[in-house]
């Protein structure tokens, strides 16, 4: 790719570029720093901003740098949001364990080993060593834990502070979690990494009002998911990420057409140099981005070399990798480990579950989506996982209802060992909304039915509930049934329409299915069937109907080749009997009533 | 629209636009008269047996327990018909069927819109009478009917091996309490006395006379009795004739 400076191209001056080049990539050397001149670039930059003018007034022909351009003029028109967690770490751990919420927290990094101490020990509690604090919670930082300092001296200056070691699984989860809401405010989202993105705002401006809006929204989603961040919205990924780190936590929206502005009056720090470069940059008395972008480039690469030009390009605005889309997340997934501890009791093992769960639904309500199904994985310890299907008969948008079911769960089958670890998959689906007819009786609410099928399953097994269906067998007795989902009524029915649309038939005499069919003993008398056993007494017939013949799976292994009577017996029962062909016996199937 | 919209329009205008609407609505489908639209009664659900509705001033009640006692049959064909009448209405309702009595393709022929059935089989009366309860806990149904009617005697002897379970007065009070929180109706059937003083209507059931037809068995009549009807004094006694539902497939 080819870096073309926009007022060496009017100028035409490529004689001098090929000279800018080499200028601006040659090493910088500390001697040069002695005698360097803050206010030389100064000058230079002077010449510079007066445009094509000022050049061609001073003669001095501009380097043609790669990648620099006017400052404070962003690369592109894109508006962009620049979406960062700051302390990630930390705010992902707060995430997946919400009980640690206003306790003195600190994320430690460098090699641990555990340190029993207090009740939150278990959880992972690091200690002594070269382990140093990454970050610390408000609470800790009040205590004077701050990052750098040694996780021996943190406990020594808090005695009651918790120290965790990062969660790559409550990073992941989270992670998932912010690129989720990316997506459900735009189509084009860029993962900037842990705790951060970029979202192209291309479009929103039909759907907010202004770009602060959509901004604090973003903000509010997320704070919502217990990830609190800044965001910035401006033109560019840089001036956007400048933007967001200008405020500690909330929304800085930068105009179009103030970049410039904005920038030049950003203090250095922000751009987050080296602290070697940083140091000189201040001793040359460089203490905004204004001062910075205002220095010469050449004098800038032969003495901070390629960080500072890089540090350059940042101050001008410019973006150093252009956005690039990322692809919207597959599935919903959270995870929770329990480093040096397990589970090993239910009621527990179910707090734990819930923790996983919530920000799941979480980000599938965020997604305006709700969980048909959750397959939760409880990796055991030491070896193997014990894997759970946790389907819904609706889309579930309710954390106490699913937590109901799975707590039915796995009070049926418990999991076999302790548990080491919890990872659940949402699959999910677009809520059901249940708009009943106004003259039709009221439906079952689908979260209340999921439950009540799910305690159902749970009393008499699943196959013994559903909705009763047309079996393909034709034998009277036989059994089919399909899951239990009343679809709601379109429109109001008629009063006395049956189930096949047309008007119910008057009062009908049905049979009452013997299941499984009773085997009975005949008498005949020729071709006359006379009396049945029934229950070891013989039962004269008043009156027979039959036979019915009945041939069907002719073709499976259990055909079906029997002929059925309808029999009144003289004590008044009305029974349905037949005889299979292929047992060569008789049985009672059914009795009228 | 208010009438100040039509200033100078004739006064004809208003005065007939009720006739000339009354005039249009044979032509506009969907298109009736409020004082014609009729609201289901919520509080009873037919039985469809119209003397019986009759006398019992709509149906069975909803929100209260009715107990069909069932001695030598009958029941099975008045709870076919109840689900009919209630699914038909676009109602959902629950069988709870210990027994496994119900005949899908006879109740489909009854009228019955099977996939607003749910149909439990508990292996047991206690499984039966929980699954009761927490049914009677959802919203949404219209209708839970408890068939305890014709069960072996296998059925009635699991209760011995549930310590904690009793059929008794007070479990009665409770599922009929859960009843009328949701409004269902909350039909018991058994062929003996179960619910004594829990229910608001008792009917005794019982199939006679079947009639014969060229050989074939042509139908039956069913007898019922109101036992007990709370609120209401005055007995009643009817027979209604049930027809066969024929065994040949549809």
């Amino acid at each position: 790719m080819t870096f073309r400076h926009p007022r060496a191209v009017a100028r035409g001056n490529t004689a001098k570029t090929a000279e800018g080049i080499a200028d601006a990539l040659a090493p910088a050397g500390d001697g040069d720093l002695a005698d360097f001149d803050p206010a030389e670039p100064r000058l230079a930059d002077s010449s510079r901003a007066s445009g094509v003018a000022a050049g061609g007034q001073s003669g001095e022909p501009i380097p043609f740098l790669p990648g620099i351009s006017e400052p404070g003029r962003p690369a592109s028109s894109a508006r962009l949001a620049y979406v960062e967690v700051p302390d990630f770490p930390l705010a992902a751990i707060l995430r997946a364990h919400p009980e640690l919420q206003g306790r003195p927290l600190a994320i430690v990094s460098g090699s641990t080993h555990a340190v029993s101490r207090g009740p939150v020990a278990q959880r992972g509690d690091r200690a002594e060593g070269p382990a140093q604090v990454i970050c610390a919670s408000v609470e800790a930082r009040a205590g004077g834990i701050v990052a750098g300092l040694g996780a021996a001296r943190a406990r020594q200056r808090m005695p009651e502070i918790v120290l965790q070691s990062p969660s790559p699984d409550a990073e992941r989860s989270a992670q998932a979690a912010m690129l989720e809401v990316g997506f459900a405010f735009s189509p084009k989202v860029e993962d900037a990494g842990p705790g951060a993105l970029y979202l192209d705002l291309g479009g929103t401006s039909g759907l907010y009002p202004s770009e602060a809006v959509v901004a604090t929204a973003l903000d509010t989603t997320l704070e919502r998911l217990h990830l609190p961040c800044r965001v910035g919205v401006a033109a560019g990924k840089t001036i956007a990420r400048l933007a967001a780190r200008e405020v500690g936590l909330g929304v800085k929206v930068v105009p179009f057409g103030t970049e410039r502005s904005f920038l030049a009056s950003l203090p250095l720090a922000l751009l987050e140099a080296p602290s070697q470069i940083t140091e000189r940059l201040q001793g040359w008395g460089i203490r905004t981005l204004g001062e910075l972008s205002a220095l010469s480039p050449g004098a800038v690469a032969r003495r901070l070399g390629a960080e500072g030009m890089r540090l350059l390009r940042l101050a001008a605005g410019e973006d150093d990798p252009p956005f690039v889309s990322a692809f919207p997340p597959p599935l919903y997934e959270e995870a929770v480990s329990f480093d040096d501890w397990t589970v090993s009791t239910l009621e527990p093992l179910l707090v734990a579950l819930g923790q996983v769960i919530e920000p799941l639904l979480e980000r599938v309500r965020s997604a305006g989506l709700a969980l048909l199904a959750v397959t939760v994985t409880l990796k055991l310890d030491p070896r193997g996982s014990d894997v759970r299907q946790l389907e819904f008969a609706a889309p579930l948008a309710q954390l106490e209802a699913i937590m109901d079911l799975a707590r039915h769960e796995l009070y049926l089958r418990p999991p076999p060992a302790a548990v080491a670890s919890i990872r659940a998959v949402g699959i999910p689906a677009v809520p059901r909304a249940v708009q009943g007819h106004l003259f039709a009786p009221p439906e079952p609410t689908p979260e209340r039915l999921a439950v009540t099928l799910a305690r159902l399953h749970a009393l008499v097994g699943e196959d013994r509930v559903g909705a009763p269906a047309i079996p393909a067998d034709k034998r009277p007795a036989a059994i089919a049934s399909l899951p239990f989902r009343p679809h709601p009524v379109s429109s109001r029915p008629a009063p006395g329409t049956g189930s096949r649309g047309g008007p119910l038939p008057g009062p009908i005499l049905v049979a009452r299915a013997l299941r499984p069919p009773r085997v009975i003993g005949v008498r005949t008398t020729g071709d006359r069937l006379t009396a049945v056993l029934l229950d070891g007494q013989l039962h004269p017939a008043r009156a027979v109907a039959g036979p019915f013949k009945l041939r069907d799976g002719w073709w499976t292994s259990e055909p079906v080749d029997r002929e059925d009577y309808d029999v009144e017996l003289f004590d008044g029962r009305l029974i349905r009997i037949y005889h299979d062909f292929k047992l060569a016996t008789w049985f009672q199937d059914g009795v009228y009533g | 629209m208010t009438r100040d919209a039509f200033a100078g329009a004739p006064d004809a205008l208003f005065t007939s636009a009720p006739d000339r609407l009354a005039s249009l609505l044979p032509a506009i489908s969907g298109l009736q008269r409020g004082s014609t639209l009729v609201c289901p009664d919520d509080q009873l659900l037919p039985t469809g047996l119209a003397g019986l509705d009759r006398a019992l001033g709509g149906g069975v009640p909803a929100g209260r327990l009715t107990e069909i006692r069932a001695s030598s049959g009958g029941h099975g064909s008045l709870l076919v018909s109840l689900a009919a009448q209630a699914t038909s209405r676009g109602g959902a309702i629950a069988w709870i069927d210990p027994g496994g009595f119900l005949d899908i393709r006879a109740a489909q022929r009854a009228g019955v819109v099977l996939e607003r059935v749910l149909w439990v089989r508990p292996q047991g009366v206690p499984q039966a009478v929980r699954a009761a309860d927490l049914i009677l806990g959802a919203d949404g149904f219209g209708l839970a009917i408890l068939d305890l009617a014709s069960l072996p005697a296998g059925a009635w002897r699991t209760q011995r091996r549930e310590p904690g379970f009793r059929l008794d007065g007070a479990a009665w009070n409770r599922l009929v309490r859960r009843a009328q929180l949701q409004g269902i109706a909350l039909i018991v059937a058994s062929d003996r006395d179960l619910v004594p003083g829990a229910s608001a209507l008792t009917l005794r059931v019982q199939l006679a006379a079947p009639t014969w037809r060229d050989g074939e068995l042509e139908g039956a009549s069913l007898e019922v009795s109101v036992l007990r009807r709370r609120g209401a004094s005055g007995g009643f006694s009817g027979r209604f004739p049930l027809s066969l539902v024929s065994l040949a497939p549809a």
